[in-house]
Formats: C-alpha cells, structure tokens, sequence
C-alpha cells in the first residue's frame, strides 16, 4: 500500500513539472527520444531474460492451443491431474477482472491472490474503475500484455471488449484464461474456467426450492436483471417457465429490477402491497436480494427470498436468517480454479478448453459448509 | 513523467506501449479537438459522451439489422452527431441559454434515446471492415491514430487558419465586441457545437470499431476526459485563448499515466486519485506562469 501511495505521488508531481512547460511542450519530447536508447538497452536486458523463459511459456500456450474441445469439472481435474500443483518456477500472472468494484469480483480477486499466495507465485490484479468501463479495462489489458506475464487471466466486461488485448497477446503467445464471463470469439485460443456457461438452470433450482418449501398454490414473484442481459434473460426463463411448468406455484409478477437494489426495494414494496399473500420472491443477483429483504423485514411478513452471486453480504444475510439463500457461483474459488488453471498448463499439464467450477443452491442448510467461521 | 515511467518499468518504452498509449489516447483526444473549440468560446459541451454513444448504436444498429451498406451507416451516424451538435447550439446561440444547462439537458436526453433505441441492449460482432477501418492496423500503427492525427490536423488549421477560427476566439475573448464588428454569433456558435457534435460521432465510430460493439451505456464520463485534455493543454475555461497542441499533449498525458501506473501495478482506483491531481497541479502551475 504504502509503495503504490508512493509511487502515485511521484508519478504526480513529475506529471505537473512536465506540465509547467507545457507551453515548450517540445521539450518533453524531446527527452522522451534522447531517453529511448536507454530504454532500448534495458529492453535487450530483458529479450535475454525472455528467451531463457520463453520455452516453457510457449509450451504453455501450444497447450492452450491444442486442447480438446471438451469440459471437465474441476474436481474430475484435480483426480487427474493431482489436486496440489508443483511449482517449479517463479510465475508471473496477470488477472484482468471486471472491476474491483463488484462483490463478485472482489470475491474472484481473493481468490486468486490466495491461490498464488499458496502456490508461491506472484499475480497482478486489476480491472475497470466501474463494470461498464470498457475501454478502460482494454487500456489496462494491453498494458498489461506489454509486461511479459506468463499467464493472463481475463474476465472481459462485454463479450468482445478485451479483443484488441487478447490479439495482441496471442501473437506474444501468451497462455490466457478466461475466468467466468465469456470471450465471445470462440477461435481465440483460451481456456475458459467458468461456473455455469447456461444460466437457466439457476432460475430453475430456486422454483424448485420454492414448490418443495412453500406451501402448494404460493405466489411466487421474480424480480429481474438489466433488461437485455443475457444472465437476467435466461435466469428469468428458468424460474418462470419452471414455476408454471409444474403448476404448484402462482407466478404473480417478473419485473426489472436492473441489478439494483434501491430498484429491487421499491418493487418489493409494491409487490407486497398489491400481493399481501406473496410467498416467495426470487431475485436475479444478490444485490437486488438484500434490498428485497430490507423491504420484506419492514413489512413483517414472512417472505422466501432468493438472489443470486453468493457475496459476503449475502452470506452473512443467510447466516443471519433474513435472506433464505442464494445460488452461489462461489466466486473465491473460481479465483482459485483459475490461477491453478494457469499453472497447470505452466507446468506442462494439459487441459480441457472448459474447467467447469461448482454452482449450488447456498441456504442455512450448507451455508457454514463453504465459510465456516 | 516518461522517465520516471520508463525507469520504473522497463516495459514503458517499448513501441508496442507507446503505440498502445497513442491509441488509448485517440478517442479522447479527438473529442476533445471538437471541445477546445467550444470552451475557446467560453462555452462547455457535456453531451459528447451520450453523442457517442447514439450515434454507435444508430450506426451499428443500421449496418447489422438493416443491412445498410458500411458508408451510409457512417454517413448518418455523422449526421446524427452534426444535428445533435446543431440542436445544443441552437439553444445556445438563438435561444440564449447557458450552454452548461443546454448540454446538460441534452447528455441526459441523449444518452435516453441510445437507451430507447436499442432498448439497453448492446449490439455485439460488427462488420469487419467497419473494425478495420477504424480500429485496424497500417503495419504496425494504429488507424486510430491516423484518425487522430488528420482530426489533429484539420483542427489546427480550421482554428488558426480560418475566419471560422478567428470568430471562435474573438466571441470567446469578448461577445458583445465580436456581435458589433460585424460577426454572425448565432451562426458560428451553432457551427461550433455542430463541430463538437461530429468530433464526438467520430469518437463514437473509433469506439464501437475498438471495442466490436456499439453499447448504449458507452461513453460516460467522456465529457471530462474531454475537459481534463483541454485544461490540461492550457486552454482558458473563461475563453479567448485556446492551445490545441497542449489538447494533444495533455490527452496523451492522460493515457500515459494510467498506462504507466497500471504497469507499476498501481489499481485504477489510485489511479483516479493520481489523475485528479495531475489537472489540479497543472492549472495552478499554468496559472503561476501566466501572471
């Protein structure tokens, strides 16, 4: 931290004094191109250190290259492959998430610097200030190709943001994972460590949640993503087509909610003013979930809630008993599966193009299974 | 700060990075071209980012659902940037309003109509010559920053070569004077938010091309880059005095310190704390020297 504060500051105060003659702004040019050559040396420095490197890097994304075409989950890999990784070397890996800012990706983060903690490894984290910031995270992406990792992780915000990097880190022939979300030019080369690639399924198991605890002929209501969002599209499929398919719940009402969760708490409210015998309300992420609870628990009634991501505040919600569960893709250990991933394939381990990590169905049930304390 | 950058990492002064730099640093600066013109007048355009993003997904939207052939859909998104641009110029100069409100009504309405058009729905995988024309490579060099470089180009001269520049600067130092010499405000202040507006839809064609998608939601905050580069060039924000070759310097300042920081592994929230006080240290130093 302490490094990073310095660094920002140094950085800031020789920007201004490049500023303050920013009317001889030739100046500053001119010492860019005066400095070049020894810029060129080092950079010889470093083309040594790379050839040395490069075999084993290259090994690596021959790997990627050539996996088959076929999923495994993790656990089948870590039968296969051995559960503990050796590491032979001192690694480097980048991950690009989509912005620190998300629980999700916060969770994801943890993840991976535990992982690398353990491993003995070093990572790089970063992402976009929010997660619609797409150009910025290409910007951070691409200045991360230029640094040499022997890995990089990417979690790109749009299906096809981070394009521009990942050409460029192909011809690099740098190894890339994709972590969750996917890149949606399949001919890239990637290994894609996801939780659940089809998000209906996940609608589904909270509407059998529902028929299975509720009582038959519950009203149930769902309150959706971003209209147009693939994720809030297909969970809202699974639960509502679920919900009447087996014909035991009343689905009542499946609105926007768009992801957020004042949104979420407004709707609520009116749900339950319009509906006072709403038994069950599902809610496409965990955001929206926590504003639904806060606007269930002002009204006293007795209400099933439901999101969707499996944050920490979510977590503590269940274990407080106020939310009833959530459908978690375990974030931290997609994080995790996801540097292992990596070095997997460092190591000269060969993987399949998808490594499915868990997804379940996160109630007071199993809660302290997955986060014991 | 290149020094520093380039002794810290020895990854900063590589023609890939820079090369990377220029190019992250094109969409910002051509915007902010349009916007030199308009703060010169002692005006502000804050409606460049929803102009992005509206004329992307038009022009998206048109060539990929409507199959309308690459140029006419470029053709008109230009054209949706140059009315939008007309439409704030009209009430600023014939209505009189103030063209911080102007554009804050029209940012707002703006971004709602990309919303509306698309219904919030991106529009992913874009033609390929679309991509290549303006996010492609010559060799080794970005087209962007050949886009860049003729928008630098023609900016230059419209403003120190033309009348068109002239008047920009002459309403910007004094309105009245400039309307008692005999000079069309009214015209020219609509021309030059029709200028800012088609600056954006070129920023807006660089950005869907980049990123092979039009996004209703892009291009927030756009605006203040925009400001950021044009301060930091040291252009007034009171008007009268416009330098656009510190527009170009202070864009690619922008882009190299976020560059540089993320290659010292520096994350984007310092890095907006770092920016922030680069524009701050800037204009007091700017201020210092000019008095």
């Amino acid at each position: 931290m302490k490094k990073k504060i310095m660094g920002m500051m140094l950085a800031v105060s020789l920007a201004a004094v490049c500023m303050a003659g920013c009317s001889s702004t030739s100046a500053n040019v001119q010492t860019a191109s005066s400095d070049s050559e020894d810029a060129e040396a080092v950079e010889e420095d470093a083309q040594e250190d790379a050839d040395a490197d490069e075999n084993y890097r290259s090994a690596a994304f021959e790997l990627v290259v050539n996996a088959k075409n076929e999923e495994k989950t993790v656990e089948t890999l870590d039968e296969e492959l051995g559960d503990v990784v050796a590491v032979s070397r001192d690694y480097k890996i980048g991950c690009v998430v989509k912005s620190l800012e998300g629980s999700h990706w916060q969770e994801v983060a943890r993840g991976y610097e535990e992982m690398a903690e353990e491993l003995g490894i070093e990572v790089d984290i970063q992402g976009g200030v929010t997660e619609d910031d797409m150009t910025g995270q290409l910007a951070i992406a691409e200045a991360m190709i230029e640094k040499e990792y022997d890995a990089l992780i990417l979690s790109p915000i749009t299906e096809s943001n981070l394009d521009p990097a990942i050409e460029k880190a192909i011809t690099k022939e740098i190894p890339i994972i994709n972590v969750d979300f996917e890149i949606i030019n399949t001919e890239y080369p990637y290994i894609h460590v996801v939780g659940m690639e089809d998000f209906t399924p996940e609608g589904q198991w909270v509407a059998e949640y529902f028929a299975e605890h509720l009582p038959e002929g519950s009203q149930v209501a769902h309150i959706e993503g971003l209209g147009g969002a693939v994720a809030a599209n297909q969970r809202r499929d699974g639960f509502v087509g679920t919900v009447e398919e087996m014909g035991v719940l009343e689905m009542v009402s499946s609105q926007p909610g768009n992801w957020d969760r004042e949104t979420a708490y407004n709707l609520t409210a009116n749900l339950i003013t319009q509906y006072p015998e709403l038994k069950g309300i599902y809610c496409a992420n965990d955001g929206m979930a926590l504003g639904c609870v806060e606007a269930v628990e002002n009204s006293g009634k007795d209400i099933m809630v439901f999101g969707t991501d499996g944050i920490p505040e979510a977590v503590s919600s269940i274990k407080e008993g106020k939310m009833t569960g959530t459908v978690s893709a375990f974030g931290y250990y997609m994080g995790r599966e996801g540097i292992k991933a990596a070095v997997r394939l460092l190591e000269g381990q060969e993987l399949p193009q998808k490594a499915i990590t868990e997804v379940s169905i996160l109630t007071e049930d199993n809660v302290y299974d997955y986060y014991p304390e | 700060m290149v020094i520093l950058f380039s002794l810290l990492s020895q990854y900063f002064l590589t023609i890939n990075n820079i090369l990377s730099i220029v190019q992250q640093s094109a969409i910002n600066l051509v915007i902010a071209l349009g916007m030199s013109f308009v703060i010169s007048t002692g005006g502000i355009d804050l409606s460049v980012g929803a102009i992005v993003a509206l004329t992307s997904v038009i022009m998206a939207n048109l060539i990929n659902n409507y199959g309308i052939p690459i140029l006419a859909g470029i053709l008109i998104a230009f054209l949706v940037g140059l009315i939008a641009g007309a439409v704030n110029g009209f009430f600023v100069g014939v209505v009189g309003l103030q063209p911080f409100i102007v554009t804050l009504a029209s940012v707002t309405y703006l971004r709602g109509l990309a919303l509306v058009y698309t219904s919030g729905r991106p529009i992913y995988g874009l033609s390929d010559n679309f991509t290549k024309l303006f996010a492609g490579y010559i060799g080794i060099v970005p087209v962007m920053v050949i886009w860049a470089l003729a928008a630098t180009v023609v900016c230059i001269f419209l403003m120190r070569k033309t009348r068109f520049g002239e008047y920009t600067l002459a309403i910007g130092g004094n309105e009245e004077a400039s309307r008692l010499c005999g000079i069309n405000v009214i015209k020219i202040k609509i021309y030059i938010y029709m200028l800012s507006g088609f600056m954006s839809a070129l920023g807006g064609m660089m950005l869907a091309a980049r990123l092979d998608a039009a996004e209703p939601a892009s291009g927030s905050s756009y605006e203040l880059d925009a400001i950021a580069a044009v301060v930091l060039g040291g252009t007034s924000m009171s008007g009268g005095k416009v330098n656009m070759i510190g527009c170009v310097v202070g864009a690619l300042i922008l882009s190299m310190l976020a560059n540089g920081l993320t290659l010292l592994n520096i994350q984007t929230y310092y890095q907006q704390v770092a920016t922030g006080l680069v524009i701050l240290l800037a204009v007091i130093l700017d201020k210092r020297r000019t008095q």
